[in-house]
This record gives C-alpha cells, sequence and structure tokens, in this order.
C-alpha cells in the first residue's frame, strides 16, 4: 500500500511520473494550434517573448487540465489496457498529490499568461480547463454519446488564447480558428475510440462506436470531416487567411476525406481507423502550420 | 525478359510504399513553396471578394451537405439515459454544433463587402 507521504517522498521515478501526468504528447499539438494562431492574430511573426510565455503558460495549463482529468478518471483508468499504467492507477503518486499538483500548475499557467501576455488570454486558457474537467471530464464522458463532440469545446481554446495573447481580445478569425479545431475532434477522436472501442466498453464509456457500432461510427467519421472540411474554408471567406492557407486546406481536407471514406467502405487488408486517427494529427499540425506561414509571408 | 521483369517486380516488392500522410506531407511542402511566392506577390489575406463568395459557397455547401446527413443519421441516438443526461440535453448537443457552424457561415457572408 502506498502512502501520501511516501508517494511524495523523493524517488528516482518522480519527474517522470510528474510529466506522464501532464500528457505531454498530447500537448504538443495543442501548443501548435496556440502559436500558430498567435502568427495569424499578429499577421506575421510575434514577438519571441510571447511565444515563449505562450508556450510555457499553455503547457502549465494543458498539463494541469490533464492531470486533474486524471485525478478524476482514476476508475476508469484502472480497468483500460490503455491507460492502467498511469502513475496514479499503479499508486505511485497519490490522488490527493495529484490533484495538488494539476491546481498548482493551472495557478501557474494563468500568472504566467498573465503577467507574460494578456489577461484575456489567462481567463481564456482557465475556461478551456474548466471546460475539460468540469464539461467534458466530470459531465459528458461519462453520460453521452455526443461528449467528445461538445467536450472537444475544450480542446478547441488553445486558438482563442493564442489569439488574445497577441491583441488581448477574441475577434472574428479567432472563433474561426476555434470551430476548426472544435470540429477536426469527432473524426479525430471517433477514430481512434474505433481502434479502442474495447477499452471504452470494459470502462462503462458511452463512446459512439460502443453503443452504436462500427457502422455507424464510420459513417459519422465521414459525415463530420465533411462539416470540418466546410469550416476550415471559412477563414479564406473571411479575410482571414491567403492563397498558401487555402491550398493547404484544400490539399489536406482531400486527403482526410479519402482515408475517411476508405474508413466507411472497411478494408480488411488495412486498418483505416488508425490511418484517419494518424492522418488526422498530421493533418491539424499541417493546417496550423499553413496557416502561420500564410500570416508570415 | 520474363526473369528480368520478375526481378524488378522482387525488386519493387521490397521499396517501402510511400504512406497516405507521408505524401500528403511531401505534396503540401510542394504547394507551401508555389503558394508562399503567390501568396507574398497579393499581399496576405484573399482580398477578391468573387474568390471569397466562391469558397464561402463551397464551405456553405459542405456544411449543409454534411450537417442535415448528420442530423437525419443521428436523430434519436443516445446512449441509455444516465444521472445528467436528458432527451432535451441529448438533441441540444446534436444541434448545438450545427447551429454554430451556420452561425459562422452568415457571419463570414457578411464581411464579404
Amino acid at each position: 500500500m502506498t502512502t501520501a507521504a511516501d508517494a511524495t517522498a523523493p524517488q528516482p521515478g518522480l519527474l517522470r511520473d510528474l510529466i506522464t501526468l501532464t500528457k505531454p504528447r498530447i500537448i504538443s499539438l495543442l501548443l501548435v494550434t496556440t502559436v500558430c494562431a498567435m502568427f495569424a492574430a499578429e499577421r506575421g511573426v510575434p514577438s519571441g517573448w510571447l511565444i515563449l510565455w505562450a508556450v510555457i503558460g499553455g503547457y502549465l495549463s494543458a498539463g494541469g487540465a490533464n492531470t486533474i482529468n486524471q485525478f478524476v478518471d482514476r476508475d476508469i483508468d484502472a480497468v483500460m489496457g490503455r491507460t492502467d499504467r498511469r502513475p496514479i492507477v499503479m499508486g505511485r503518486i497519490s490522488a490527493g498529490w495529484a490533484l495538488a499538483f494539476g491546481l498548482t500548475l493551472v495557478a501557474a499557467s494563468v500568472l504566467v499568461f498573465g503577467f507574460g501576455t494578456t489577461w484575456v488570454a489567462a481567463g481564456l486558457s482557465l475556461l478551456g480547463v474548466a471546460l475539460y474537467v468540469f464539461l467534458y471530464t466530470l459531465w459528458l464522458k461519462r453520460t453521452t454519446i455526443h461528449n467528445i463532440v461538445i467536450g472537444g469545446a475544450a480542446g478547441a481554446v488553445p486558438p482563442l488564447v493564442g489569439w488574445a495573447a497577441i491583441t488581448g481580445d477574441i475577434s472574428f478569425g479567432a472563433v474561426l480558428l476555434f470551430a476548426i479545431v472544435f470540429f477536426w475532434t469527432p473524426p479525430h477522436f471517433w477514430a481512434l475510440a474505433l481502434m479502442l472501442k474495447r477499452d471504452y466498453s470494459e470502462a462503462g464509456v458511452p463512446m459512439l462506436p460502443v453503443v452504436y457500432g462500427e457502422s455507424a461510427t464510420r459513417l459519422q467519421v465521414l459525415l463530420w470531416t465533411v462539416v470540418m472540411a466546410g469550416v476550415t474554408l471559412l477563414p479564406v471567406a473571411a479575410g482571414v487567411a491567403g492563397l498558401v492557407y487555402l491550398i493547404s486546406a484544400v490539399v489536406l481536407n482531400v486527403v482526410f476525406l479519402y482515408a475517411a471514406w476508405r474508413l466507411l467502405q472497411g478494408d480488411a487488408r488495412r486498418d483505416w481507423a488508425a490511418v484517419t486517427f494518424h492522418f488526422s494529427l498530421i493533418y491539424l499540425t499541417l493546417l496550423f502550420i499553413a496557416l502561420a506561414v500564410d500570416a508570415a509571408v | 525478359m520474363q526473369a528480368a521483369s520478375d526481378r524488378e517486380v522482387t525488386i519493387l516488392a521490397h521499396v517501402p510504399r510511400p504512406s497516405v500522410p507521408s505524401l500528403a506531407a511531401a505534396g503540401l511542402a510542394a504547394l507551401l513553396i508555389t503558394a508562399g511566392s503567390a501568396n507574398a506577390t497579393a499581399g496576405g489575406a484573399v482580398s477578391s471578394s468573387g474568390v471569397r463568395w466562391t469558397v464561402l459557397v463551397i464551405a456553405a455547401v459542405l456544411i449543409a451537405a454534411g450537417g442535415l446527413a448528420i442530423v437525419k443519421s443521428m436523430w434519436g441516438m443516445r446512449a441509455p439515459l444516465k444521472r445528467g443526461a436528458t432527451e432535451t440535453t441529448e438533441t441540444l448537443w446534436l444541434l448545438l454544433p450545427l447551429v454554430l457552424a451556420v452561425a459562422l457561415v452568415i457571419f463570414a457572408a457578411q464581411g464579404i463587402s
């Protein structure tokens, strides 16, 4: 049995466990959307100091939210093969200590954003944490098949934060960047859920493939990709982005739609859920890089 | 002749096939370079209202077609109701994102002169 005192005592793996709690791999994509939104808001290259503070604040904010998420979800993490080796589940870090760590990270992020960038950015980062913890993790995740659609709003906040870090407010352009990530989330997450259907089923999480099966989920991946493709064109129509972004968006959307179409068709020789999921990560990264390049050239 | 052909097939079988993502990345890199110079010449955001209207109509068609198909296929779909979920919230969660998408199209249209 591990006590709180044991868990907080210095040990070789503690730093690694603390970093694991923050889910650094997930945060990297959030930071890409944050920084690229800063380029779009600046319509050029932002100050290096602003980028640095936004990256530090963004890591602390998302890391805090992810840590609190693991505190709340420790019961279902224990029964899912993908998550059953997380530090809280393994007892290497006590639940209470993890919660305190997460809250500290969030508080630190607010200060970093507030003093390093703008207080609007600080407030928005706090809003993102609240959406992730209260709306997604505590409310929707275990109650509805729309969990990752509405809960996706939390993951879509970083572009708003990046934009506000530059301008100190939220314009229509910022809302469009929020919408791109928001509508990207369902096809991205349902492709992942198709791969992890058994895990979610054992944990009792009502992900779409668990409740309505794989065929229904594959269809929704395609349909939400169609809507997402439309939303990604809106920055051009709104005059927020130019040709670099437009051409990139068209190419990336065609590939994403192709993957989603093949996923719907079904192919025993290739795992199109995995292809769609991995491409969705590349898609969002490249789309936002194209947005930043578009603004900078 | 046949042997040469067989050898060619054998060699080709060992050449790693490019994945969809890597092809997309390579294509995008080339496009970025081309479009970058065009963008610099044009001076940033697309200024032609004709182009912007065309892009908006394509976006609106995609959103409308996808949105209607989503509502049609997901209407009434829900997990067994637990605490925190009602028929009303389930309907709200389905419609809210699509209302947002339509609102974005309308706002974008208002910005084009």
